[in-house]
């Protein structure tokens, strides 16, 4: 898939652990781990708000597409 | 007690009714075929097309023959039992949604139109044994009814319906990895 996750990347500049994260949004770490690694088929909006407002960012810092 | 202890408890007790199918098919039809003539025959024989009925006396080593000709449905059955007992262990285990209950409901929509197959075939060389030893002219019959045309319809069903199981079990896995 030509859809990139950058979680690991905004994690540490926010110096947030995930397992905080995944508290906040209300997903197992193990979901979280998943999303991280790019093993999902799709992310849900909601989740990708809880997200941004969580670490304080931009779509985008999380999601990029790069062509294969 | 919820949905998915219901789901094991009945699961256990399906898995038990089909282990004791399994030994009393066999048992009958190896006691049948033994004790010729002194036993009730099964349901399948009574049906016989000959007007005169089933010998009074059968050689052993053409018993050995027929019970050959029997044990090709037999078989089936058996085998169908087997994937029954193993779709209900899935079930007393949980697993009520998974690729391996998928698969055990292929088997058994094939082995269902394997049975009535033989079943045919199984008719044919019984009436062929039968009319060897009785006084009626010696014939040879291919014989289908209704009921062999009903299980291999339900056989395809069953095929057709483990087909969207599997596509539905798919999408399924699909949606638990949207996160």
């Amino acid at each position: 898939m030509a859809i990139i996750i950058n979680l690991d990347v905004m994690l540490a500049k926010r110096k947030v652990k995930s397992k905080d994260l995944s508290v906040h949004i209300g997903i197992t770490e193990q979901n979280l781990s998943l999303l991280k690694t790019g093993k999902v088929k799709g992310v849900r909006l909601s989740t990708l708000n809880a997200i941004c407002e969580f670490l304080e960012c931009q779509p985008g810092d999380i999601l990029e597409y790069r062509k294969e | 007690m919820d949905n998915s202890q219901h789901v094991t408890k009945i699961g256990r007790q399906l898995r038990r009714i089909c282990v004791f199918l399994i030994f009393f098919l066999i048992t009958e039809k190896v006691l049948f075929w033994v004790f010729w003539n002194h036993i009730q025959p099964p349901i399948g024989l009574m049906n016989m097309p000959l007007s005169g009925g089933t010998p009074d006396y059968l050689p052993v080593n053409w018993r050995i023959v027929a019970f050959i000709a029997e044990s090709l449905p037999l078989t089936a059955a058996v085998y169908g039992l087997l994937m029954l007992q193993k779709l209900f262990r899935h079930y007393e285990n949980g697993h009520i949604f998974t690729g391996q209950t998928v698969a055990c409901f292929r088997k058994l929509g094939k082995t269902l139109i394997i049975w009535v197959i033989a079943d045919i075939i199984r008719h044919s060389l019984l009436v062929s044994i039968f009319a060897m030893h009785s006084a009626e002219k010696k014939v040879f019959a291919i014989r289908m009814v209704p009921s062999d045309m009903m299980g291999i319809s339900a056989g395809i069903f069953l095929i057709v319906t483990a087909w969207v199981m599997e596509e539905a079990r798919k999408i399924k896995e699909d949606n638990e990895l949207i996160i």
